[in-house]
């Protein structure tokens, strides 16, 4: 870090020869000791409880109704919020020629491999799932077509996600070529082979850099409109749908947004911890931690305008639909979650993030964004555990308000696993893909540098037209 | 690659203030045939003072009309001010540098343009300050209600105007004093008094700069809030099915910012062509303009979309009609199929392309098309939407616009550009110590053998 | 008062015919502006109560089915909390009064009203010489650019509510009688106060038959129908 200037000003730049960042970057992706084994044990022991839960319930529940899995749903849900939406940190910045985003991008993406759990979790999501055939889903019975479109809603659930898993993958491979072609040649064996192969005989030449980085707009900007269409209808085919009389049309939209924030907190606790654990202390600093704490903050409020945007609609139209769907919603069993949720994901933002110097430093987005990354696990209980205990889920109107389904052994133990899984997926992804992307931050140091303005040292931001 | 020109301070106050000290002869043909359309318009206005609400199209139960549909298309263009403005001033993004003024200017007059309809739609327009702050009726101790949206709009708009020009206000402050150096008679005198003493010392600066940043912050709210409440107006209905949605107030903002900015890059071009600015409002702007509508654009369009799934998807009679209406019979079809071409389809491909993006003739003529959709997307919301209000087919209804509303519309449009202009004519459009930071700050960075434009950055 | 009034009124479908007596009653009753064919074209003619036609089946077996129609008084008004101005409120008879010296005009009451039964005066109202002196001296002649609507002739309340009162008395079911009401030839039409639980229209409201058009909007409205008994047809309260 580099700290000088007359008046102290403080510049915060990298001062690191990409020889030795890629030395220490790659070394640390290589060491792999008994504290970290011991982890991906415990891990892997909450996975193996994850699978008892989920053969409990299934005994207990079986598969045939939909009505026990609401906690699973609410776990997919939780994972696609948090793991699956960490891309958008590394791909929105990318597009707006940000620098920041340099050094945390790699650790954005790599949380794309969760999607290999969400899509394990969908398949008993997807068999219970009610068939389209007594209800409404946002495919448009009778409207467009005859009857249903073939394999309505499974099919197309099914098929979204295996889009965003693929174009997460996809994504997370495209950025590490560059590097992969780096270290081919400094490590040896099985994993210098794996490398050699993965970088599919990338030379940097100029062509290739094109293709590179043509490929990964279209891959960012795909994995945005993927994602955004995921959350859209998991959202709306594994909760609204199964509530009759809910037409909340800014939920979908809440639900994606609810992503983004959580991705910001999610990508803000990592690196935390990354830095923590990692030689990585003068590659993730304050700045950049300071630049998604504003986006963090922007985007607690925004989600507040969103929930507040339906509350409203229902709270003045008072029908006797709308106030049940509040109750079922928000102020009826769930109402203490609910309060939990807003506290988590919108007070503690605001109350904490506003103050300039918390905001500007790395312990204090750190705390709000696991609050946030807290809160949505609520919230998405809250959604998914009510829609899924409405007894009659078909119809027009929401004929009773159901009462709020405590958590059974099982339920947790699911919960457990799938969160575990999500940090296995993760711990295990982070020994095999160098954590901070080398040519990114290669690129940032000739895009950044240092130069006297009228004698105060200053950073120049150089953007590429 | 090339580099950009260099500019001088004397070039830049030179170039920017043209318009202000010598006005071209065009100018005053083009203010003359925009006053004749205002003029119109308040001829209009009074025919419909004079004759009764009934010279306008609206019926029962269209009870909301074109004007309406204005308002609303008003009150969206006014979003790019602050959209631009502050956002980008806060992301300390450079290449706002000349958008911001006319950005916000746009805002003004748009915004006042907008709350003049109100004064045309209703039905005893001098009973109208009832409802509005600070009239009201409190001489006679009766306040309004406040649970009616119409009491919250024209307090969500008034500050918001407010703020706009006070915002501008501010920011003008040390182009006046570079005005007042170069004026004579009464325009010395009252360009000496808008500029409050300006002498551009480091405290001075230091306090312009604080007070940029603390109006950005706070205008912030008030920008989401007031669309919000635009679209509250509709929203909040429970008799109209299509406008019962909750998505509308996060739907309304997005889609006024996607017509606000397309409004802005119109704005820009024209200037840029009137006044021959290429060398202020460069190619790489509307370049990063043109990136900022992609985005704007894809995200208005997905609420578009999953407003229109989720008004389908309950199945229910009433607004299935409805929408069997805004999309299939005439001619609200046409209007449909004109709006998403122009609205999405056919200006975000376009914009994909490096070569559209940069070139200025197709960057006025796409934004121009995004803001006709979005003229038609207000339309289509707001007229079908009454036309098939509840299941009772007895009421179901129709709506012509009539030459009065017409002319008011036509005439709202002349009062917006006859405000930019004559704005134009007084105060310089672009700001020039904005300019100038830009100019100081710019510099170069060397990658290898190309030079990439650089700023540099203070945090 | 003892009790609170709420004044309510049950609608037989099934004994109405359609006749638009009550339309011609309320129409001289309450001043309200000749309806030219034009004002019916332009879809800007004021009826306060009118006979909403409805087919049922497809020809040649086809019925009419007749709805009278007027402003349904609801418990929830929602016409009345978006007024900006308070033109429209509930007074404690449980009647939803239009105060038009302080309507601005805004027809935001117009389009959230589910049923269309509030009329917008587009027009400053005029009448032939010759039926100058038919107006009704106790209901005020709107001017243009306010909004009025269904009053249950208030007028008519205030009346024999003032009567009862100088007789010392209390107004009974039946004393109020509202134009439409009172010109109904098949006493389709019944109007009291709901509260009143011997009142003939408290009654008819316990009636098996009884639906609230819109009932689902939740508003509550105080007029209440009577499904048409049809001995052909199961399909009943086809509009609710």
């Amino acid at each position: 870090m580099h700290n000088g200037g007359p008046h102290g000003h403080h510049v915060d730049l990298l001062e690191r020869s990409s020889e030795q960042a890629a030395g220490e970057v790659l070394g640390w992706t290589e060491r792999t000791g008994p504290v970290y084994l011991l982890v991906v044990l415990v891990l892997a022991a909450l996975v193996a409880l994850g699978v008892v839960g989920f053969a409990m319930t299934a005994a207990d529940g079986g598969l045939d109704s939909h009505h026990p899995w609401g906690y699973l749903a609410a776990a997919l849900a939780f994972i696609m919020t948090t793991s699956l939406s960490a891309p958008l940190v590394a791909i929105a910045p990318r597009f707006g020629k940000a620098h920041w985003n340099r050094y945390v991008s790699r650790i954005a993406e790599t949380w794309g491999v969760v999607g290999l759990l969400a899509l394990v979790i969908l398949i008993p999501l997807l068999l219970t799932l009610p068939p389209a055939d007594d209800r409404n889903t946002m495919l448009l019975y009778d409207t467009i077509v005859e009857g249903w479109p073939v394999g309505a809603p499974h099919l197309y659930v099914a098929l979204v996600m295996v889009f965003v898993v693929i174009n997460g993958f996809g994504l997370l491979w495209a950025s590490n070529i560059p590097d992969f072609a780096l270290a081919k040649g400094r490590v040896g064996g099985l994993r210098g082979a794996l490398y050699s192969k993965l970088a599919l005989g990338w030379v940097g030449s100029k062509r290739q850099w094109r293709a590179l980085r043509a490929g990964m707009g279209v891959l960012g900007a795909l994995y945005f409109m993927f994602i955004v269409w995921a959350h859209t209808v998991i959202s709306f085919d594994f909760a609204q749908s199964l509530v009759p009389g809910m037409r909340d049309s800014v939920f979908p939209a809440w639900q994606a947004l609810g992503g983004l924030q959580a991705a910001l907190a999610t990508v803000i606790v990592t690196s935390f911890v990354v830095r923590k654990i990692g030689p990585f202390r003068d590659y993730i600093g304050v700045n950049q931690f300071w630049s998604m704490a504003k986006l963090m903050l922007a985007s607690s409020l925004l989600w507040m305008y969103f929930w507040w945007s339906g509350f409203i609609i229902y709270w003045y139209g008072k029908t006797p639909a709308q106030q049940d769907l509040l109750q079922l919603m928000w102020f009826g069993p769930y109402r203490t979650i609910f309060i939990i949720t807003i506290l988590l994901c919108f007070a503690s933002p605001l109350l904490i993030l506003m103050w300039n110097p918390v905001r500007k430093s790395i312990l204090g987005p750190t705390i709000v964004g696991s609050l946030i990354i807290i809160g949505h696990f609520f919230d998405k209980i809250r959604i998914y555990v009510s829609s899924y205990s409405v007894e009659e889920y078909t119809g027009h109107v929401l004929k009773e308000v159901p009462e709020a389904v405590t958590p059974g052994a099982g339920d947790a133990l699911m919960m457990l696993g799938v969160v575990a899984g999500a940090l296995l997926l993760f711990t295990l992804a982070v020994k095999v893909v160098p954590i901070v992307n080398l040519w990114e931050i290669r690129e940032g140091s000739m895009l950044q540098v240092v130069r006297p303005f009228k004698r105060l040292p200053l950073k120049i931001l150089a953007k590429p037209e | 690659m090339q580099l950009r020109p260099v500019l001088t301070e004397r070039d830049i106050n030179r170039d920017l203030l043209r318009p202000v000290l010598a006005t071209p002869i065009w100018f005053y043909i083009l203010l003359g045939g925009l006053a004749i359309g205002v003029c119109a318009a308040i001829g209009g206005f009074a025919w419909a003072i004079n004759h009764g609400t009934g010279v306008y199209g609206i019926n029962r139960p269209v009870m909301w009309g074109f004007l309406l549909v204005n308002f609303v298309f008003w009150v969206g263009i006014s979003h790019a001010g602050v959209m631009l403005s502050a956002i980008l001033r806060l992301s300390n993004a450079e290449w706002r540098r000349p958008a911001t003024r006319a950005a916000e200017v746009l805002t003004i007059f748009a915004l006042g343009t907008a709350a003049l309809h109100p004064l045309f739609h209703t039905g005893r327009p001098w009973r109208i300050y009832w409802s509005m702050p600070p009239g009201y009726d409190l001489g006679r101790g009766i306040w309004p209600d406040i649970r009616s949206p119409f009491v919250w709009d024209p307090t969500a708009i008034s500050t918001y105007l407010t703020g706009t020009t006070l915002f501008v206000i501010l920011l003008l402050i040390p182009d006046l004093a570079v005005l007042r150096d170069r004026s004579s008679g009464l325009m010395h005198k009252v360009y000496g008094f808008m500029s409050l003493g300006w002498k551009g010392n480091t405290r001075q600066w230091k306090l312009q700069i604080i007070a940029g940043f603390l109006l950005s912050a706070l205008i912030l709210p008030v920008f989401v809030s007031v669309h919000s409440i635009v679209s509250w107006d509709f929203a909040v209905q429970i008799a109209v099915e299509g406008w019962n949605a909750t998505i509308f107030a996060p739907y309304f903002v997005i889609g006024a910012v996607h017509s606000g900015v397309a409004g802005v890059i119109s704005v820009l071009a024209l200037l840029r062509w009137m006044f021959r600015w290429e060398n202020y409002i460069r190619d790489d702007h509307f370049d990063a303009l043109a990136r900022l509508m992609i985005v704007v654009a894809t995200a208005w369009f997905y609420f578009f979309v999953i407003e229109f799934l989720l008004g389908i998807y309950p199945n229910e009679e009433p607004e299935l009609s409805l929408r069997m209406l805004q999309v299939f019979e005439w001619p609200f079809s046409a209007t449909f199929i004109i709006f998403v071409l122009m609205g999405y389809l056919v200006p975000v491909p376009l914009w994909l392309l490096k070569r559209v993006r940069t070139n200025v003739a197709l960057m006025f003529w796409t934004t121009l098309m995004v803001n006709i959709g979005m003229w038609l997307e207000r339309f289509i919301i707001i007229i079908p939407s009454l036309m098939r209000k509840q299941p009772l087919t007895f009421n179901w209804g129709s709506y012509n616009p009539s030459p009065i509303e017409l002319i008011l519309v036509g005439g709202s449009f002349c009062l917006v550009f006859l405000g930019v202009l004559t704005f134009s004519k007084f105060f310089p459009i672009i700001p020039l110590a904005d300019a100038k930071e830009g100019v100081a700050l710019e510099t170069h960075v060397r990658v290898g053998k190309v030079m990439v434009p650089a700023a540099y950055r203070e945090e | 008062m003892a009790v609170e009034r709420k004044w309510g009124m049950a609608v037989d479908a099934d004994k109405c015919t359609g006749c638009q007596a009550c339309v011609v009653a309320c129409q001289s009753e309450n001043n309200i502006p000749i309806n030219e064919p034009d004002h019916f074209l332009q879809r800007r003619a004021i009826q306060w109560i009118r006979i909403e036609r409805y087919w049922e089946g497809e020809f040649p077996d086809v019925k009419a089915r007749f709805v009278p129609m007027l402003c349904q008084h609801c418990e929830n008004a929602p016409c009345e909390s978006v007024c900006p101005v308070f033109a429209t409120y509930h007074n404690n008879e449980g009647l939803n009064v239009q105060v038009y010296n302080r309507c601005i005009g805004t027809r935001f009451c117009a389009n959230n009203d589910p049923w269309n039964v509030r009329f917008f005066n587009f027009w400053e109202p005029v009448w032939p010489e010759t039926l100058r002196n038919q107006l009704n001296t106790d209901v005020t002649v709107r001017s243009r650019g306010i909004m009025e609507k269904c009053t249950f002739c208030i007028q008519r309340i205030r009346r024999t509510t003032r009567d009862a009162g100088m007789e010392g008395r209390e107004v009974e079911d039946g004393d109020v009688v509202p134009a439409c009401v009172q010109s109904c030839p098949t006493n389709a039409l019944v109007f009291g106060d709901l509260n009143d639980a011997s009142s003939q229209v408290a009654h008819l409201r316990e009636d098996g038959r009884q639906y609230r058009i819109l009932d689902h909007l939740g508003t509550e409205p105080s007029v209440h129908y009577l499904a048409k008994i049809d001995p052909y047809a199961a399909s009943e309260g086809e509009h609710a």
